[in-house]
């Protein structure tokens, strides 16, 4: 049983009172005096060269104080690695999607910047366009990169076991074409930021990132400074989920620049509309899928191949292609397993990044085809997963996969059988049924996803916990809360650890002149990782007080301990001291001290081989089981999903608020990817760029939705927590297919399942109803 | 003399060995990476030339450090360069 005194309460979030009241800071609510604003030109060609670009008219618009184009950075190129450094912070010789950017406007404020924005004269040289990723791969097609003749961004080929015999010798071996639809991750608050180049030679950023210190060294590389003259800020992030705000984006570079160039603090604030035409998007896959099982349905090999659209540059993508495929193997049991992975450039918006980065796509299809499997077997879904599913390694061992992936706790079974217990799944038979023109179907999931990811090259994290003299407590941490609540759970683990409560402590969020390097929020890392960070930087100031307390009582260090803000002997516990008053002996007795703890994450990493698809990418995984119950109108092909129940093992929620909160925010957000988002692309043209017709769920269209956790206490994380609520991202698009399969006896295998589609197939399959009295 | 070339990640640009005239670990890195935009001929003459932050480089399984004489260390016909190259994002 664990005596936590803070792990595992339900505490409101440590920046609820701010963003509830209309307080909380952002990028946009920053202003500085002599303010100049940034307005982007953008390309009205999907693909084109830049013969020319005349400014003249612009720079002398009233108002316009400078014109930023590409030959201002001097050729600068970032990429997520050295050999994809392909992208400029403007276009320079030509533009590859629509409305890339191509230059900048500094002004006296937006309309002024946004007027001068017509006046740039970009000669174009229109050239041929390719946007379908199978039709980019085929010879002869537009080249949209030199330096990638075929078009290839990606390629990857793995091969464990052996596939082909296993297929061989499996009782059934079934194939598909899945797809995942055109979607992006839909934030409210649209990139912004503030920045200024000082006379001095300093810049400060105060911008909306989730991923600060990318941002920190791509402003150095390109301005050629010291790290140690850049500063970013990070104010209340309103969403990030990965892709664009852990990235460096056009407006970031102009606002720079122009800063620069004017001496004048500079601000930009994308609109929606060039969010939703411009900003990174999750990658539209489609997966070839072959899966052979046995008799029994015991999963033998799997085959995929994928097939990414990926826009015009190549961004994060390596590691999107990467997490496509390694985490295949998990959650069941696979002994052989082969991938062949392609990333297309095409000339649309870049693919990158997003919630349940990668494992969305191949996670899908995976599900869904061991329910077409288990159907055809006349084996229960349910049964199958089970069977499949890898069991939940004893404590001390651990599980690896074919592929070397290796955990140490799995609560798959346990989630699924929660699930199987829950009155939602419990209750099919009687829930499954038509009303009138609607038919009720429930479905069910069984998920993973990787926590603490671990890269090479920049995974080390920081914390320090400084101890003020009155016994208040300080918190330094360079890990990005964009609204997942890691500020909270990482200031609870603080508390934690050094034995004072929750609201003793005070968190100091990112500032890059202050805080400790940290990577940012990505691959489910924050808690884990930047955790344990704050645990070691905890237990250093803790050790430092117990120190000075064992110097006042005249004992031994070991002799005492800290928990609820009381120092106390452990063997006498009524001779005892507040935290405060031990925070005064210890800073002011004799010549004083200061008491600060550092620490740093020292998990390590175990290389990953993207070439041959080996290494352990995370340092543990949560297991999601889902249930979906929804309706579909066999008329309309409307669907009301009524219910989720969602059993996610995320280790131990460190509080449990927040852990619901994103297992819901997480599971909407698939939802409105399994049935409603998808942008209308016409030759490279979004034809949807508003949320008006970007069709995202509405608090009308949420379900009813029940988190059990599952509490597998794992060794490697802060107090056992492990990653929460990505998981249950993934495992909400193939529930909900499921649960349509269900309702109408019909697969579905391309994202979003809509009305239109569902009428279409309803017709086909001579269960269209409509015209039916109801 | 030939090199062979070991990456974390196939990269069409980099070779799986080349062949270098002077064996210096300098003259096969540089080879490695001529058909990419990572650094110019410029930077490998620079006498400040430094990879850190984009290679974490290893010669016979040994890390780079390890060797004395750095990027001037003698090469021998047969030897792999292993070029992990360092991401810098995640998503």
């Amino acid at each position: 049983m664990n005596d936590f005194s803070v792990i595992g309460q339900r505490v409101p979030k440590i920046d609820s009172k701010e963003k509830v009241m209309g307080k909380a800071m952002y990028a946009a609510d920053y202003s500085l005096p002599d303010m100049l604003w940034a307005k982007t030109v953008r390309s009205p060609y999907v693909h084109a060269k830049i013969l020319n670009i005349d400014t003249s008219k612009a720079e002398k618009h009233p108002g316009v104080k400078a014109v930023i184009t590409a030959k201002d950075f001097g050729g600068w190129h970032f990429g997520f690695m050295p050999t994809t450094r392909d992208e400029h912070p403007l276009a320079l010789d030509k533009v590859r999607y629509l409305h890339e950017a191509v230059a900048g406007i500094i002004a006296v404020d937006e309309e002024t910047a946004e007027e001068a924005c017509s006046l740039v004269k970009v000669d174009y040289e229109e050239l041929p366009a390719i946007f379908d990723p199978e039709e980019a791969m085929k010879p002869g097609a537009p080249i949209i990169h030199d330096y990638r003749p075929n078009n290839m961004s990606v390629e990857y080929h793995w091969d464990f076991g052996d596939v082909d015999k296993a297929f061989d010798e499996s009782y059934l071996v079934h194939e598909d074409r899945f797809e995942t639809g055109k979607v992006i991750v839909g934030f409210l608050e649209p990139p912004a930021s503030l920045a200024y180049y000082d006379p001095s030679g300093h810049i400060t950023v105060w911008a909306a990132k989730q991923s600060p210190y990318f941002h920190y060294r791509h402003i150095a590389d390109c301005f050629k400074l010291p790290l140690s003259k850049v500063r970013v800020v990070q104010p209340f992030i309103g969403g990030g989920f990965g892709g664009t705000k852990n990235d460096t984006i056009a407006g970031d570079m102009i606002a720079i620049m122009g800063s620069k160039k004017t001496g004048k603090p500079v601000k930009f604030i994308y609109s929606q509309e060039e969010v939703l035409t411009t900003c990174r998007r999750r990658h539209n896959m489609i997966v070839y899928s072959k899966m052979g099982v046995t008799k029994e349905g015991l999963l033998t090999g799997v085959y995929h191949k994928v097939v990414a659209n990926g826009g015009a540059y190549t961004a994060i993508s390596p590691l999107s292609m990467y997490l496509a495929s390694f985490m295949t193997t998990l959650p069941y049991k696979l002994p052989n397993f082969r991938y062949d992975g392609y990333r297309v450039f095409t000339n649309n918006p870049v693919s990158a990044a997003m919630r349940g980065h990668g494992v969305t796509h191949t996670r899908f299809a995976c599900e869904l085809q061991m329910d077409m499997i288990a159907e055809k077997l006349g084996i229960d879904p349910v049964e199958m997963r089970m069977k499949n599913a890898i069991d939940n390694p004893k404590r001390g061992e651990s599980y690896t996969t074919v592929n070397g992936v290796s955990l140490k706790t799995c609560g798959m079974k346990e989630a699924i059988q929660t699930v199987v217990e829950d009155e939602l799944w419990a209750n099919k038979k009687s829930i499954e049924k038509i009303e009138g023109t609607k038919s009720w179907g429930v479905g069910i999931s069984g998920t993973s996803y990787l926590g603490g990811a671990r890269q090479l090259g920049h995974q080390s994290c920081g914390a320090i916990v400084r101890i003020c003299e009155d016994g208040s407590v300080n918190y330094l941490t360079g890990a990005s809360d964009c609204g997942q609540g890691s500020d909270t759970g990482l200031s609870m683990v603080v508390a934690e650890a050094l034995g004072v409560r929750y609201e003793d402590i005070d968190i100091k969020r990112v500032d890059t002149a202050y805080t400790p390097v940290d990577p940012g929020s990505y691959g489910s890392r924050v808690a884990v990782l930047a955790g344990q960070a704050a645990i070691h930087a905890a237990q250093d100031a803790k050790k430092q007080l117990i120190a000075a307390a064992a110097k006042a009582w005249n004992v031994k260090p070991d002799e005492i301990e800290i928990k609820d803000a009381v120092c106390f002997m452990k063997n006498k516990p009524e001779q005892n001291m507040s935290f405060n008053k031990l925070a005064k002996i210890a800073c002011y007795e004799g010549s004083g001290a200061v008491i600060i703890g550092t620490g740093y994450s020292g998990y390590g990493i175990e290389k990953l081989d993207f070439s041959k698809g080996t290494g352990n990418g995370g340092i543990s995984y949560s297991f999601t089981s889902q249930s979906v119950k929804l309706g579909v109108d066999m008329e309309t092909g409307k669907i009301d999903v009524s219910d989720f129940t969602i059993a996610h093992d995320c280790g131990r929620p460190l509080n449990p608020v927040i852990c619901e909160g994103q297992n819901e925010g997480g599971a909407v957000q698939a939802l409105g990817q399994a049935i409603y988002e998808e942008f209308v692309m016409d030759q490279g043209h979004t034809r949807n760029s508003s949320f008006l017709d970007y069709k995202m769920p509405r608090s009308t269209d949420i379900p009813n939705i029940k988190v059990i956790d599952i509490i597998t206490d794992d060794p490697d994380g802060p107090y056992g927590a492990k990653e929460v609520s990505e998981g249950s991202h993934v495992s909400t698009p193939p529930a909900v297919v499921s649960a349509i399969h269900a309702a109408t006896g019909i697969w579905f295998k391309e994202l979003p399942v809509t009305p239109e589609k569902i009428v279409k197939a309803l017709k086909k399959e001579g269960k269209w109803m409509g015209g039916a009295k109801k | 003399m030939k090199i062979n070339i070991a990456t974390n990640i196939n990269s069409p640009d980099i070779p799986s060995f080349v062949n270098i005239e002077k064996n210096t670990l300098r003259e096969a890195l540089k080879a490695a990476l001529a058909n990419t935009t990572v650094f110019t001929d410029e930077d490998f003459m620079d006498k400040n030339f430094s990879f850190e932050d984009a290679i974490e480089l290893e010669l016979n399984g040994k890390p780079y450090y390890s060797y004395e004489k750095g990027l001037e260390t003698e090469l021998n016909d047969g030897d792999t360069l292993k070029l992990s190259l360092i991401f810098l994002g995640g998503g």
